[in-house]
Order: C-alpha cells, then sequence, then structure tokens
C-alpha cells in the first residue's frame, strides 16, 4: 500500500513542482548569461556593485520564493488530502495513518531535497563563471586557508567536505517537512479556522526550536561561537573546526526534534482527527 | 417502470395483488414461470425481501408453487384460478357498493343505475 | 451470522454543551437496507462519519463485523460521503484505477459498465463535470465494490428523477443477503418502497426502529407520513 501511495501522492506534486524548478533553472541561466556572466577583471567597480546588488537581490527572492512555495505546497497537499473534503477519502482507504504520513513524508522530502539540489544548482549556475572561476584557482591556497582546511583537516577534500554539507541540508529540509506537517495536524486541533492554527503553530514552532537550540548551544559552551562576527575576531577561530562542532550539534538535534514533531503528527492523525 | 404503489397499506400485500391480477389478466398464464425474486424486485422497485415476503404469501394461498430447479411456477389448477378471479371481483364489487352506499344510493337505484350504464357502454 | 454493525452507547460531542450523538445503542442485521432518517442535524451524518472513522467516539463503542473501525473495517465499508471527495483533477478513469489500486473488492468492469449507461465519458476531469455527474460518478465508485456494508449519505439528493431511477435500480441490483445497506436522506417518498427497515434519529437519539411493513401494518400510515408526524415543527 505504501507504493501506491507514494505513487498517487508524487503525481499530485508532480503537477506544481517540476515547472516552478524548471522556470527558476532557465531564469538562472539567463542571470547567468546576462549580468554575472559579464562581469570580467575589466568591469570597474561601481559596475561590479550594480549587477551583483542586482543580481543578489532578485536571486534571493526567486530562490526563497522557490523553497518556500516547495514547502508550502507540500503543506497544503498534506493537508488537503487528509483533512479537508478529500480526506474522507483519503481516510476511508484501507490505510493507517502510519503509512499516509510515511508517505507523505517520503514524498514531500523528495520534492524538498530535489529543491536543494536546485537551489545549489542556480548558484552554480549564476556564480561560477569563468572569470570568478579563475581568481577561485589562482588564490586556491589561501582560499583553503582562509576557511581553515588546515592543521587535521587538511586532508580533507573539497567534494567530501560537499558530500558533508549536502547530507547535513538533507536533514535540514526533511526537518523541515516534518515541521509543516506537524502544524497543519497541531492546527486540526483547533476546534476552528484550522489553517490559521496551523500557520500560527508554525511560528510558534519555529520560535520554540530557536530557543531551545540557544538552550542547547549554551549548554554544549558555544554560546560565544554563536556571534559570528565576535568569534571571527577571535585569532585561533578555524572555520572548519567550528562548523563540524557545531553540525555535530545540530544534526543530533534536528533529528531529536524532527522524531518528536513526526510522533505528534501520527499521534494526532490516528487518534484525534474530527474531519468537519 | 416502478410499480404504481399506495402510501398507507404494508408493501407486501399490494405486491401479492399486483401478481394475482397479472395472473387474471393473463400476463401469466397458468404454468408459467415467474421472473426471479430479484428481477421482480428491480421491476417493481422494491425491496427484494418485501417481494420474497409477498411470493412466499402467495405461494401459501396455492396461486404459485415452487420447484427446486426452474423457480416459482403459476398454478394449473383452473378451479384455483377461477376462484381467485371470482374472489377478486367481489372485492371490486364490495369496494364499489361501500362507496356507492356512501354517496346515499339504495341497493334498488344501483342496480338500476348499474343496468342503464352497461347498456351505454354496449 | 454475525451482525454487520453494532453500536454500544455511542456519543459524539462537539463542544461540551450538547452531544450530536448520545447513547446509541444499534444491531444492525445483514441482507437489508436500511433507512437512517431524521432531520438536519439530528445526528445522521455525525452517526456515519463514526461507522467510517473520520470522527473519533467522545465516549462508547461502534463495531463493523465486530472490528473497532480500522484498516480491516475500510476494506468492507463502502462509504459515500455527502460531499464531493475526489481530487478534482483527476480524470474519471484516473479515479477507477485509484480504486481498483486500493480496494480489492472494487470492478473496474462494473463501474465501466455503469458509466456507459449513464454516459459519462471516462476521460473528462472531474472539475469540467456538474454537480450532479460528480455525485454519480461517486456512487458508482462506491457501488462497484463488493462491500459487507454501504453507507451511503444523501446519495440521491442532487441529481434528476431519471437518474435516481436509475440509482435506487443499482442499488437493488447490488443487493444481496451478506450485505446491509445504510441509505441517509430526507427524500423520504422515493427511496421507502426499497427499505427493509428505517431508524428514525432525533436530537442524537434512535426514536424508533421499525421494518417498512411493521409501520404500515400498525400504524396504516407510510414512513413518509409517520416521519412528518414525528418530526413536527
Amino acid at each position: 500500500m505504501l507504493r501506491k501511495l507514494i505513487k498517487y501522492d508524487m503525481k499530485s506534486l508532480n503537477r506544481f513542482l517540476p515547472v516552478m524548478h524548471i522556470f527558476t533553472l532557465f531564469f538562472s541561466i539567463l542571470v547567468r548569461i546576462f549580468i554575472t556572466g559579464r562581469i570580467t577583471s575589466q568591469t570597474s567597480n561601481e559596475q561590479i556593485n550594480f549587477f551583483l546588488i542586482l543580481s543578489f537581490t532578485l536571486y534571493s527572492i526567486i530562490i526563497v520564493a522557490l523553497s518556500t512555495g516547495t514547502n508550502l505546497i507540500a503543506g497544503i497537499r498534506f493537508y488537503k488530502n487528509i483533512f479537508t473534503d478529500e480526506g474522507y477519502l483519503t481516510r476511508t482507504l484501507p490505510v493507517t495513518s502510519g503509512t499516509h504520513l510515511l508517505s507523505k513524508v517520503i514524498t514531500g522530502s523528495c520534492w524538498a531535497i530535489i529543491n536543494m539540489l536546485s537551489m545549489y544548482l542556480c548558484v552554480y549556475i549564476v556564480m561560477w563563471t569563468p572569470y570568478i572561476k579563475s581568481i577561485a584557482a589562482e588564490n586556491r591556497d589561501d582560499i583553503l586557508v582562509e576557511f581553515g582546511f588546515v592543521g587535521k583537516y587538511a586532508h580533507i577534500s573539497l567534494s567530501a567536505a560537499l558530500m558533508i554539507l549536502l547530507l547535513f541540508s538533507c536533514i535540514g529540509v526533511i526537518g523541515s517537512i516534518i515541521m509543516i506537517y506537524a502544524s497543519v495536524a497541531l492546527g486540526q486541533l483547533f476546534s476552528s479556522h484550522r489553517v490559521l492554527g496551523a500557520v500560527v503553530t508554525y511560528f510558534v514552532i519555529s520560535t520554540l526550536i530557536s530557543i531551545l537550540s540557544v538552550v542547547v548551544m549554551v549548554i554544549f559552551g558555544h554560546e560565544t561561537r554563536l556571534f559570528m562576527t565576535s568569534s571571527l575576531l577571535e585569532s585561533d577561530f578555524n572555520f572548519v573546526s567550528y562548523m563540524t562542532e557545531l553540525m555535530k550539534i545540530t544534526v543530533v538535534f534536528e533529528i531529536v526534534i524532527s522524531a518528536i514533531l513526526y510522533s505528534i503528527t501520527h499521534f494526532i492523525m490516528s487518534k484525534k482527527v474530527n474531519l468537519v | 417502470m416502478p410499480w404504481n404503489l399506495d402510501n398507507n397499506r404494508p408493501i407486501y400485500i399490494q405486491i401479492m395483488e399486483r401478481i394475482q391480477l397479472d395472473i387474471i389478466s393473463g400476463v401469466y398464464k397458468p404454468g408459467d414461470r415467474l421472473p426471479s425474486v430479484r428481477e421482480l424486485a428491480l421491476q417493481a422497485a422494491v425491496n427484494p425481501n418485501t417481494m420474497q415476503k409477498a411470493l412466499s404469501e402467495l405461494e401459501r394461498s396455492g396461486i404459485v408453487y415452487s420447484k427446486r430447479t426452474s423457480g416459482r411456477l403459476i398454478t394449473e389448477d383452473e378451479s384455483m384460478l377461477r376462484h381467485l378471479k371470482t374472489r377478486l371481483a367481489q372485492e371490486h364489487i364490495l369496494a364499489f357498493l361501500e362507496k356507492m352506499d356512501k354517496l346515499g344510493f339504495s341497493k334498488e337505484e344501483i342496480l338500476t343505475l348499474t343496468q342503464e350504464q352497461l347498456k351505454e357502454v354496449e | 451470522m454475525n451482525p454487520v454493525l453494532e453500536c454500544y452507547g455511542l456519543t459524539k460531542s462537539y463542544n461540551k454543551m450538547h452531544n450530536a450523538l448520545n447513547n446509541l445503542n444499534l444491531t444492525l442485521d445483514r441482507g437489508q437496507i436500511i433507512g437512517l432518517l431524521g432531520p438536519n442535524g439530528s445526528g445522521k451524518t455525525t452517526f456515519i462519519k463514526l461507522i467510517n472513522d473520520v470522527l473519533v467516539p467522545t465516549s462508547g463503542e461502534v463495531r463493523i463485523n465486530g472490528m473497532t473501525p480500522g484498516v480491516e473495517t475500510k476494506k468492507i465499508i463502502s462509504y459515500l460521503p455527502e460531499r464531493t471527495y475526489l481530487d478534482e483533477t483527476m480524470k474519471v478513469k484516473e479515479v477507477i484505477s485509484y480504486f481498483s489500486d486500493f480496494y480489492d473488492n472494487f470492478s473496474t468492469e462494473r463501474a465501466y459498465q455503469m458509466l456507459n449507461d449513464l454516459q459519462i465519458s471516462t476521460d473528462a476531469r472531474l472539475k469540467t463535470l456538474s454537480k450532479g455527474t460528480k455525485e454519480k460518478v461517486q456512487l458508482i465508485l462506491v457501488m462497484s465494490r463488493d462491500a459487507d456494508l454501504y453507507v451511503l449519505d444523501e446519495p440521491i439528493g442532487g441529481v434528476d428523477p431519471a437518474a435516481r431511477d436509475y440509482i435506487l435500480s443499482t442499488i437493488l441490483n447490488n443487493y444481496n443477503e451478506n450485505s446491509a445497506i445504510l441509505i441517509s436522506t430526507h427524500l423520504i417518498q422515493d427511496i421507502e418502497n426499497i427499505l427493509d427497515r428505517v431508524l428514525f434519529i432525533k436530537q442524537g437519539q434512535l426514536v424508533l426502529n421499525a421494518t417498512v411493513d411493521e409501520i404500515r401494518t400498525e400504524q396504516g400510515k407510510s414512513v413518509d407520513t409517520l416521519f412528518r408526524e414525528v418530526f413536527r415543527c
């Protein structure tokens, strides 16, 4: 049954998301051709500033919109399919709530990861112009040292670092999908205005998680490092070692939070659902 | 076409009457096989259990009988059919007389009126 | 044969003030077509939702084939809600394969036959269909399953009289001794003749549970007339 559910859930997400992503990739290529690709060593400082500001602003907006849109669509499909009129069909299929949730998390995560990869791809297309590439190649050693790939970190290859970064991001985006589902499910506990309830719940959960993460950081003695600027001033600051430490804690933290939210969602779906 | 049934009387009784009428008027001939309960229920647009009950009642009265392999058949007993026909006629006449009585006609008046009407029809 | 549906003290309240369904006790046997009758807001739909596990009871329990609502009961109940529950962007034939994917007892052949009878194109997208046609599609889907219990919430409300006759004959056609059909409606006159039994629900409570012929024999009136008397405003 899980396979069949995934098939249909994927199908319904596939109606909107590919178009959005293809559009963004297409847009990135345009930005590269007409804006960033034209920046060379001959470009004056003023022009660089203008182009960079323009492309970055446009870019951030589109990329933020794309990720938000992806998460939002996954959330809306979850809400509509389980908790609205469609729920009368979905919830009377001979499938457990657990299987429904698992299918939704898998399909939502798939798209969140596709979204993340296309974002990286977009950044790559836009930023990695021949000019920037040549500068990077010229100053390769300096950049590595600056980032802290020295001492015991010197042997880490760039691709290995990228893989770790990707893995870390995957955990992050799956976590954010689960958090959206949990908000939608918790919103159902309101007797009316359940969508508004879900939105409010989302912000409450994010605030709580931020507070909690600060607490965790303090417990593990990273409180000063939270403020990058002050940390950067420290002479012995090493970016790579800082990130590695941070990731270790954050990954564990993220997984624990996601597991809790997943269980809450599961509990609500199987014990508390009252379709209007 | 759903059968025309009225509202206040038990449905199975009305179904029995309808089938009896069909037998007398020759829709079903002696020895004919009746359609199955399901078919009849669909024809009449009534509940199959109600149809079943009506047929069982008819069977009890002997108008139809069941054969294990071929379902329900109409009786071939001519005298029973004649008897049924007479009984139905009597019922109609009784109902007619009751109405005429309500309208305030005496027995003699009813007879005269009926005879006049019969002549006109001819 | 075990009863197809049992309720013990079944109660549902949406708020603390009043119970939408109040201590309902009921047993329904197979081989019957049962009318669930009551005015708006009497608790009919609440009862139906509890049977189908889209609501959780406040207290008491409901059992289908002796089982509490769950995956196993959903395999044997075929439910027609009073609203459109299909993903409107799907085509009719996609919905058919959706049903046959999830329900082992769904007959694709029967569904196509009925769609053909009612001249509904299988290539049409649901959102292009009229409300009445959508209701017909849903009823076809529900009646194409070989279920133990059919639960139809207002199946004939939004369709024309000709389609109504077709729907009623579809319901009769599907009747068998092993299954029960529970129909909620306020169009009593239209379905009275196909019912074995009627349940009257008033303010969340069962006020009458009798066969149609019992009512006619004992009271000398139709269910429709009795309903108007019991629920006179």
